[in-house]
């Protein structure tokens, strides 16, 4: 049975909701920190004009803070430098609007779990298994999955237009895509519940991907056993493959592509 | 005589690690910091003496002297930096004992690590870091709560009930706080208990703390709004702190200005 973490709000405060936060990941620079960039609309929540802002971006338990004005007289940074931040992962934000008047340090508003955009991609359409550019070392691609973030496909910000090659090459694709995935579908399989009280985290989203996306309609958090949920993990990596038919692609391409694309 | 701080390079970083890899025996590999090809110059000259710390508080407090004309943003994570400095101080961080054998703890305690799990227990930054942020307030994570041999090694367990989370370490009102509540007031050590497991300890205040976090901001609360709004098991610590205000008011006083 999927269970779900209650949050009790004792305190009346107002949740600020996505449509209302614009933020996004700046391209990768190698040997620099993940940059980011916020646009913040706080008109129409009937907040003080005294009540501060405060942006705290975070990964794991490591946290960074940016005091960003009152929501009268915003002062947010034009660049969020992460540079205290775990690097090799996916960054969550937290953007508060904190009492400065009746009862100091009280937060009167929240949006909490911040899913940043990642630059170029598109508006309006966020990916369920978003791809960032880290220096991983001499390691090619990792998956990172925070329980509150989802999973994040990371590639080395080394290897220049390795996106590109994923895209272009179905070798290249076929290879690492469908090992990607089967790690965030045994992470699911494994711990099936959901994190977000209304069903709307990110293991909902995926469990929609392989049951609407990929046609398998096992629910994880119903598999009795291991053999059980290895059996479904399989299930959903086949069809995923069969839906991009990497291999029926690779076939079709030229030698030199296979070998420089 | 005066040395010129240098970071380590890549080639500088690997080496120490060989040597601490292969149980750090024998001479220190002092050469790799000066060397051109394990070590380059900083941007800024700065002339380090070496001398003995009597312990992490008068260690962090004089880096951050020495250190000052350096960017704090661009040096929090230089590996490179923080790396020199534990070699250049290992015999104050490692020291050989008697047989001249040197009990050597974990490579992160020497070398930062990027790992987030480890890098707040390097035994160089971590001082600089908390004298930097909390000044006085940091006498309590830094010391232990006797004095005992060997003082730059030792990560006492309430640095590492609080370590672990950014948004606490980093926090002037919560480590100030924690610190009248916690500290000896004319010490400045940790008092007896505040590592236990039981209510009202360390450990049970960065709990309560993640706890509130979703409702309060301690940044933008008053002085003393944190300590009113901690739940009744803390009473025991501020009843001692009131009273050792009554017994000791200028030690307070010393003990809480930044």
């Amino acid at each position: 049975m999927n269970s779900a973490k209650r949050r009790i709000n004792s305190t009346g405060r107002k949740k600020i909701s996505q449509d209302k936060i614009d933020l996004r990941i700046l391209a990768a620079v190698p040997g620099e920190p993940i940059r980011a960039k916020l646009g913040l609309d706080l008109e129409s929540l009937g907040l003080p004009e005294s009540a501060a802002v405060s942006v705290e971006a975070y990964h794991h338990s490591t946290a960074m803070r940016f005091d960003c004005g009152s929501v009268g007289a915003k002062k947010i940074p034009e660049i969020f430098s992460l540079n205290e931040l775990d690097q090799a992962g996916g960054v969550l934000f937290r953007v508060k609007i904190v009492d400065r008047e009746i009862q100091q340090g009280k937060i009167l508003a929240s949006a909490d779990r911040v899913r940043p955009s990642i630059e170029g991609e598109h508006m309006g359409r966020k990916s369920i298994f978003p791809v960032e550019y880290r220096d991983l070392g001499q390691e090619v691609w990792r998956v990172d999955i925070d329980d509150d973030a989802g999973p994040f496909l990371l590639l080395n910000s080394k290897i220049p237009a390795l996106m590109h090659r994923i895209h272009e090459n179905p070798l290249v694709a076929g290879a690492l895509l469908p090992a990607a995935f089967r790690i965030v579908l045994l992470h699911i399989a494994y711990n099936p519940s959901e994190d977000d009280e209304d069903g709307a985290g990110w293991k909902a989203d995926w469990k929609r991907f392989c049951s609407e996306g990929l046609g398998v309609d096992d629910d994880p958090g119903d598999l009795e056993d291991d053999d059980a949920r290895n059996v479904w993990v399989t299930d959903v990596v086949r069809c995923y493959c069969e839906t991009k038919a990497f291999v029926e692609k690779a076939r079709q391409m030229t030698p030199a592509e296979q070998t420089h694309g | 005589m005066a040395d010129d701080l240098r970071r380590l390079n890549e080639t500088g970083i690997a080496q120490f690690a060989e040597y601490l890899n292969e149980g750090a025996i024998g001479a220190q590999p002092l050469h790799l910091l000066s060397h051109p090809d394990t070590s380059e110059p900083l941007s800024v000259s700065i002339k380090l003496r070496q001398r003995n710390y009597s312990n992490r508080y008068e260690f962090g407090r004089d880096l951050t002297m020495q250190l000052g004309s350096l960017d704090p943003a661009k040096i929090s994570n230089d590996r490179g930096l923080w790396t020199w400095l534990a070699l250049y101080l290992f015999d104050q961080l490692c020291p050989p004992g008697p047989d001249g054998k040197r009990k050597l703890d974990k490579q992160y305690r020497y070398i930062l690590s990027s790992d987030y799990r480890h890098y707040y227990r390097h035994l160089v930054r971590t001082p600089w870091q908390l004298n930097r942020d909390h000044g006085p307030n940091s006498r309590f994570l830094l010391l232990a709560t006797n004095e005992g041999a060997d003082p730059l090694r030792r990560h006492g367990d309430i640095l590492e009930q609080l370590g672990g989370t950014q948004s606490i370490i980093r926090s002037r009102p919560i480590i100030t706080e924690a610190s009248r509540l916690y500290s000896d007031p004319l010490s400045g050590r940790p008092r007896k208990g505040a590592a236990g497991k039981g209510g009202g300890s360390i450990r049970r205040f960065a709990r309560v703390l993640r706890q509130l976090d979703l409702t309060f901001d301690p940044e933008f609360m008053p002085p003393g709004g944190l300590s009113a709004i901690l739940p009744v098991e803390f009473d025991g610590w501020k009843k001692s702190v009131a009273k050792a205000t009554l017994s000791s008011p200028t030690a307070i006083v010393s003990t809480a200005t930044p």
